[in-house]
């Protein structure tokens, strides 16, 4: 039997040096365990931004609702007030639209957008109130008030741009 | 190899596919000892051979998903065992050249009849060859590959394969015969 032969026909008899196992499985098995707590971490970032994103998405969704929804919020309170707040709701767009097309400086008016800005602030304000502590009359009351104010200034705006056109036109007859 | 056997096997393989370690470290148990040993011929350093032997495991038990069950577990591990005993040669920037041009004469010696030697002899003995020829013949001879796969493995033609296995053979018989009129 030549070389080759013998090397073949003994082949499993070949292995024997012995490794030392204790040794190189700690090794090991430190690594894997540090792999597991590299993928528990992992979790735990991805379980605290998926829960981040959420509670940020409800809140948006909170604030968002608070702004846009406040005919739901009135109508849970009382569906009569609600009804009316829905009618002071459409005058008032329907009064910003005419005074978009109203080929007229703002400035120039005596009265001021920043009374109307004044008066939004306080029915986010008076909203957010009756959503937080539930209904009030008295709060329903200023509410129902300050939309009839915003539309009597939009109103006054109104005016005041169709005196001065009809002034200028005058003016210009003359 | 017993059904049994595979069942256990698979058994542990599913386990440990799971991320079970006491599945891992029976695993380990049963393979370590062949791998050490066919790794340690490779790279024929006790040092690089346990980091190799670590590295294969982690990479075995961190890519158990990919294990289809076409070949045996053990036969999944030993290519493991052997591409990275062969990526940690070539690091060391021993390239596999050509030796074509070295005439190989194959010698009668090659027919020649040996004794019975003690398997740490012979093993101890090809862990002295020449890296480049120490890698060919154990892919060849105690391995199974062909010499068109080592020449893919290693890069290199089929033929330097061939002259390479020729050249550590020649070195081994000389090797050996020292070592039988030692013994004597």
């Amino acid at each position: 039997m030549n070389i080759e032969e013998y090397i073949r026909k003994n082949r499993n008899q070949f292995d024997v040096e012995h490794a030392d196992e204790d040794y190189l499985w700690t090794g090991i098995s430190q690594s894997l365990d540090s792999k597991n707590r590299k993928n528990r971490f992992m979790i735990f970032k991805i379980s605290a931004a998926v829960i981040l994103i959420i509670a940020l998405s409800f809140f948006a969704y909170q604030l968002i609702s608070l702004r846009n929804n406040q005919q739901l919020i009135l109508a849970k309170i009382d569906p009569k007030l609600a009804k009316q707040e829905a009618q002071f709701q459409n005058q008032i767009k329907t009064y910003y639209q005419v005074l978009q097309k109203s080929d007229y400086d703002k400035d120039l008016l005596t009265t001021s957008f920043k009374d109307i800005e004044y008066i939004d602030t306080l029915i986010s304000k008076y909203s957010d109130d009756l959503y937080k502590n539930g209904p009030n009359p008295k709060l329903l009351n200023s509410l129902m008030d300050l939309y009839q104010k915003k539309l009597k200034l939009l109103d006054r705006m109104l005016n005041e741009i169709e005196k001065n056109k009809q002034y200028e036109n005058d003016k210009t007859n003359i | 190899m017993g059904k049994d056997y595979l069942d256990i096997n698979t058994q542990l393989i599913e386990s440990a596919r799971k991320g079970n370690q006491q599945s891992m470290y029976r695993l380990y148990k049963l393979y370590v000892q062949a791998m050490y040993n066919t790794c340690i011929r490779m790279v024929s350093n006790q040092h690089d051979a346990e980091d190799i032997i670590q590295e294969s495991f982690l990479s075995a038990f961190n890519n158990l998903g990919s294990f289809r069950g076409d070949s045996s577990f053990g036969a999944w591990l030993k290519r493991i065992v052997i591409n990275k005993s062969i990526t940690a040669i070539k690091k060391k920037k021993q390239e596999f050249t050509d030796i074509d041009n070295l005439q190989i004469v194959e010698e009668n010696g090659q027919k020649e009849s040996f004794p019975k030697i003690d398997p740490q002899i012979i093993h101890e003995s090809i862990k002295t060859l020449p890296e480049k020829a120490r890698v060919v013949l154990n892919l060849y001879l105690l391995e199974g590959y062909k010499h068109k796969e080592i020449a893919e493995i290693l890069n290199v033609s089929i033929s330097t394969s061939k002259s390479q296995y020729l050249r550590a053979l020649q070195l081994l018989r000389t090797k050996l015969k020292k070592e039988i009129r030692y013994e004597h």
